[in-house]
């Protein structure tokens, strides 16, 4: 009795105090959102130009590791994992979660495929599911350069801020907006630093990248052969 | 009254009663005349599932219709996409849209949310017989949210706090292949080119003609607005009415061309041969009377009249002249002509000409095609009426001798020196046709049978190519077959199922077939039951601490605690499924309803790894059977086919009895004739690589029954009569060869095969004619 009550009150207080910081971290981010999409949207013809300096735009691969932060607003604490993302020239991105427990993610235009340390695989073809497509092309327009990818989804958003810019992605399809309420890429060199990706659920993913340096093609290959994802 | 008189009145009276008849049955708003090719197939009554796979692919899928509309930019296909659907929901449109919505897409996760509790995938299925499965089933939850679609799972964890609907939703596969939903429609885009897909249902029976030209001018409608407003958009549109309505077109322009040009021909022959306009409108009765003889016949008969019918029926009328012609020779050359006398004087050999000719047709009637038999029933009417007309009313319409009868035909007279020449350089002549058996004997050797229902469809192949395109793009898949399962009941039916889907999929490291297993949508009430108590199995308190740890919230854990109190909802079940309007619209054809005392399902298969297994996998169960279509309908046909060349053998056999006893030791030359021209047919079809199908050997018979008339009216003929009697054959064969021609040019496969052989039958049968005067001394 007296151990159950305990797991109760210790349920109490995670939950009441979790929950509250998660609540406030999230309205402060959610603000920012509204704030960069109160700018208006980079117009079209001008968008190289305005997102010079920012994105780069050549498709050469990279690798760097990565921290994600996701906060569920229906959980009492954050899902924090970490690990490698490698961006390949063939326009793929591939995550290798290494904590707390190891997944790869391999994110391609038309397919994410997920490999667990088992070895079991599953494939998502995200032409079913325009909220996942709309993510995929974020994901590769940003890291290959590819701006007609993104504005093809998004209406951009830009702030200049000193010693960093930020860039709002704001879903043009509605359906769209129904699941992903938009994205924030933000950054203080020629490559993005931090992707935030609010959903409309009112959660919130984080990825911070650290640690960026150019791949060549054979490192692509023996990530290729090592991760096994096309067996 | 005199007998001409009478004669005169029962022929007016006869032809008064069979327009009437046919005005009244085809302006009755039942009549409807068939164009379902699948309809001429053999009926296979012992085979329960090839007449269920035919009501299938014949009944309630004729009614679906695809739309597709493609064009270069995303806001003109937006526009048009709208513009088509506003068209097509006017009350005048033949459609019934499915549109895409987003309720739809929340509507079946609604339908079966209640549900997911009760009703697992294998994978959690082992997941939860496991060890541990309560640490295992965190881990996965954990694994879920960690992932990167979790934008798309984690949206319903407060109602679905074990994730389980996803997985559920994935193993029924709801998305609509290649497509994806954008603004309210299912599109594509495909390099600079965008695709919207709309699927729907056609209103009222797809092989009406009324239906058909409403769905047709409802497309059109669509066409003109978006002419009207600019729109470069191209629609395409794929449908089995689509298929119909061609067949119909096709069909209505080969009556036309091939009644009017046999027409046109006969008359042409007539006025060549006979010289007067007068025989013309004297065959014209006989014709028209056999025509609507049979047609009135097949009326009363048959439910239903299948187009083909209708084509068949223009070409009798070469057929239905025959007897006149032989009269009108005789007329025509006779410079002492007494009508009756004559009359009665051919009245023998045109009796049995009749009873040979019958016999061919009526045993086309024997043969396993329903559109066949009412061939033979509207030939063999149709011949009987011609010829009774053509016995009261020609010799009262020629009573009087023909002015030219002393100037004999050019015809005749060039006929006259042929037979001269024939009979007296017999060798010669015997050589040239032995020459051209030997011929055609050389094509048997490149004759190959074809039982494929593929020889005897005609399909447009630009709709095939449109039906291609839009499932293409669609990446709608299509199917190799199809498994039909039964059980006694509804629940039983699902089992079966899911055993099947057990032992053909989804219990396998590589599965047999993949395929749309209704079970995967609506499982049976002993799966969710075993299920249910599956996950009640479970040690609640333990998994809330896994959970706990993930993180979840209070409110999430209310949620978990609650799952296990939540009663067993009977409510996921057949009959419900099948009534939830809309949302499974189009899965819901491949449940039949209940046929002969057993509910049917269909697997629609749209992949066969391995065939050798799938059959003996099938073999060994007694609720599932598989039906390929093609496959199946080809042993039909290959088996009927042996039917209809022993019944072949049969009739020949008949006739050349009844010509043993009319004619004794002559028989064999009176029958020789028509049993060349059916080898030399057959050598033709040959050389010509062209297979020989059911349709031929069909054909065949009927070149049996004109044949042998050729040869009993020669034989028959009197020495100083021989040049009027072949010059009636002639005659004869000529209309008969112009009207079974054109119909080898018809667009549909099986009048083509009938045409064929029949022209090419009739030309040998009268080329070897002059053999059934072997015997006698001329």
């Amino acid at each position: 009795m007296i151990t159950k009550l305990k797991t109760l009150i210790l349920i109490a207080s995670l939950w009441g105090g979790a929950v509250r910081v998660n609540a406030d971290k999230l309205e402060q981010h959610y603000a920012l959102l509204n704030h960069l999409f109160a700018e208006p949207a980079l117009n079209k013809n001008n968008l190289k130009s305005e997102l010079e300096g920012i994105i780069q735009d050549n498709n050469v691969g990279f690798f760097a590791d990565y921290e994600e932060t996701k906060i569920i607003t229906l959980l009492t604490k954050p899902l924090i994992s970490s690990g490698q993302l490698w961006f390949l020239s063939s326009s793929q991105v591939i995550k290798v979660q290494l904590k707390p427990f190891v997944i790869y993610t391999k994110i391609s235009n038309n397919t994410i495929v997920q490999l667990d340390d088992l070895g079991k695989k599953e494939i998502i073809s995200v032409r079913r599911y325009g909220a996942l497509k709309a993510f995929t092309s974020a994901f590769i327009g940003l890291f290959s350069g590819d701006i007609d990818k993104l504005n093809k989804h998004y209406t951009i958003h830009k702030k200049k801020e000193p010693r960093m810019w930020r860039v709002g992605l704001k879903p043009k399809d509605k359906t769209i907006r129904e699941l992903l309420k938009g994205i924030i890429v933000s950054g203080s060199s020629r490559s993005p630093e931090t992707v935030q990706i609010f959903h409309s659920s009112g959660d919130l993913t984080s990825l911070k990248i650290t640690n960026r340096r150019s791949i060549n093609e054979s490192e692509e290959r023996k990530l290729i052969l090592d991760l096994r994802f096309e067996q | 009254m005199s007998n001409n008189n009478r004669a005169v009145l029962i022929c007016v009276l006869l032809l008064i009663a069979l327009v009437s008849f046919v005005f009244v049955k085809t302006s009755s708003s039942e009549f409807r005349l068939e164009t379902d090719i699948l309809f001429l197939l053999p009926a296979d009554e012992k085979n329960r599932e090839i007449s269920i796979a035919r009501k299938l692919l014949s009944g309630e899928s004729g009614g679906v219709v695809q739309f597709l509309l493609s064009t270069d930019n995303y806001i003109t296909l937006k526009e048009s996409y709208r513009a088509f659907v506003d068209q097509c929901e006017s009350p005048n449109s033949a459609f019934d849209l499915f549109l895409p919505n987003r309720n739809t897409i929340d509507g079946i996760s609604s339908y079966y949310l209640p549900f997911i509790y009760q009703w697992f995938t294998e994978d959690k299925r082992e997941l939860l017989k496991g060890i541990s499965p309560e640490s295992e089933l965190a881990r996965l939850i954990q694994k879920q949210l960690y992932s990167d679609t979790s934008m798309l799972t984690s949206r319903f964890l407060d109602r679905d706090p074990l994730l389980f609907g996803p997985d559920l939703l994935q193993q029924g596969d709801f998305s609509p292949g290649e497509l994806q939903f954008k603004e309210g429609m299912l599109v594509r885009q495909v390099d600079d080119k965008w695709f919207g897909f709309i699927s729907g249902k056609i209103k009222g029976n797809p092989y009406r003609e009324d239906v058909q030209e409403k769905a047709e001018n409802t497309v059109l409608e669509c066409l003109k607005i978006f002419q009207k407003k600019g729109y470069k958009v191209q629609l395409d549109w794929s449908s089995p009415l689509k298929y119909a309505s061609s067949i119909r077109s096709s069909i209505k322009k080969d009556v036309r061309i091939i009644g009017g040009g046999s027409m046109i021909g006969i008359v042409a022959l007539i006025l060549l041969a006979l010289g007067s306009i007068r025989y013309l409108w004297v065959a014209m009765i006989p014709i028209i009377t056999g025509v609507l003889g049979g047609f009135s016949v097949c009326l009363l008969v048959f439910p239903e009249l299948h187009v083909i019918t209708v084509v068949f029926g223009a070409s009798l009328v070469g057929v239905c002249i025959d007897y006149c012609l032989h009269y009108f020779s005789y007329h025509r050359s006779s410079e002492q002509w007494l009508a009756a006398q004559s009359m009665r004087n051919l009245l023998p050999t045109m009796l049995f000409g009749v009873f040979t000719t019958v016999l061919g047709y009526a045993a086309i009637g024997l043969s396993p095609l329903a559109g066949l038999r009412q061939l033979s029933v509207f030939a063999c009417s149709g011949v009987c009426f011609a010829f009774l007309v053509t016995y009261l009313l020609s010799p009262v319409l020629l009573n009087k001798p023909n002015r030219y009868s002393a100037v004999p035909s050019m015809l005749f007279l060039l006929l006259e020196n042929y037979l001269k020449n024939v009979f007296r350089k017999k060798i010669i002549f015997a050589f040239i046709g032995l020459i051209i058996l030997v011929m055609c004997l050389l094509g048997l050797l490149h004759i190959h049978v074809d039982d494929s229902p593929k020889a005897l469809n005609s399909l447009p192949s630009h709709l095939a190519s449109e039906e291609s395109e839009i499932n293409d793009i669609t990446g709608i898949k299509r199917e190799t077959g199809m498994i039909i399962v039964n059980g006694i009941s509804h629940e039983k039916l699902l089992q079966n199922l899911e055993r099947l889907d057990s032992l053909l999929f989804s219990a396998l490291d590589i599965p047999i077939v993949n395929g749309i297993f209704l079970n995967r949508y609506i499982p049976s009430q002993k799966t969710q039951r075993q299920d249910y108590q599956l996950l009640r199995n479970l040690n609640q308190s333990v998994l809330v601490s896994r959970l706990i740890e993930i993180g979840f919230s209070q409110k999430l854990l209310d949620s978990v605690n609650a799952m296990f109190e939540l009663p067993y909802n009977e409510n996921l079940s057949l009959d419900n499924w099948i009534n939830k309007d809309h949302l499974f619209d189009g899965l819901k054809q491949n449940y039949l309803g209940k046929l002969e005392g057993r509910h049917l399902a269909i697997v629609p298969l749209t992949k066969i790894i391995d065939q050798q297994e799938l059959d003996a996998k099938l073999g060994d169960i007694d609720y599932a059977s598989l039906y390929r279509p093609i496959r199946e309908i080809t042993r039909v046909l290959s088996q009927y086919r042996l039917s209809v060349t022993y019944l072949l053998v049969l009739a020949f056999s008949f006739v050349l009895l009844a010509l043993v006893v009319r004619y004794k030791k002559r028989a064999l030359y009176v029958f020789l004739p028509t049993l060349l021209a059916c080898v030399c047919a057959v050598g033709i079809l040959g050389w010509f690589r062209i297979p020989l199908t059911l349709i031929h050997l069909i054909g065949f018979l009927l070149v049996l029954g004109l044949g042998v008339d050729y040869s009993i009216f020669l034989a028959d003929s009197s020495p100083s009569h021989i040049t009027v009697s072949y010059g009636a054959i002639t005659l004869s064969a000529l209309t008969t060869a112009l009207s079974f021609g054109l119909l080898g040019l018809s667009s549909q496969a099986v009048l083509q095969a009938l045409g064929m052989t029949t022209f090419l039958g009739t030309l040998f049968a009268w080329l070897y004619a002059p053999l059934s005067r072997f015997g006698i001394t001329e």
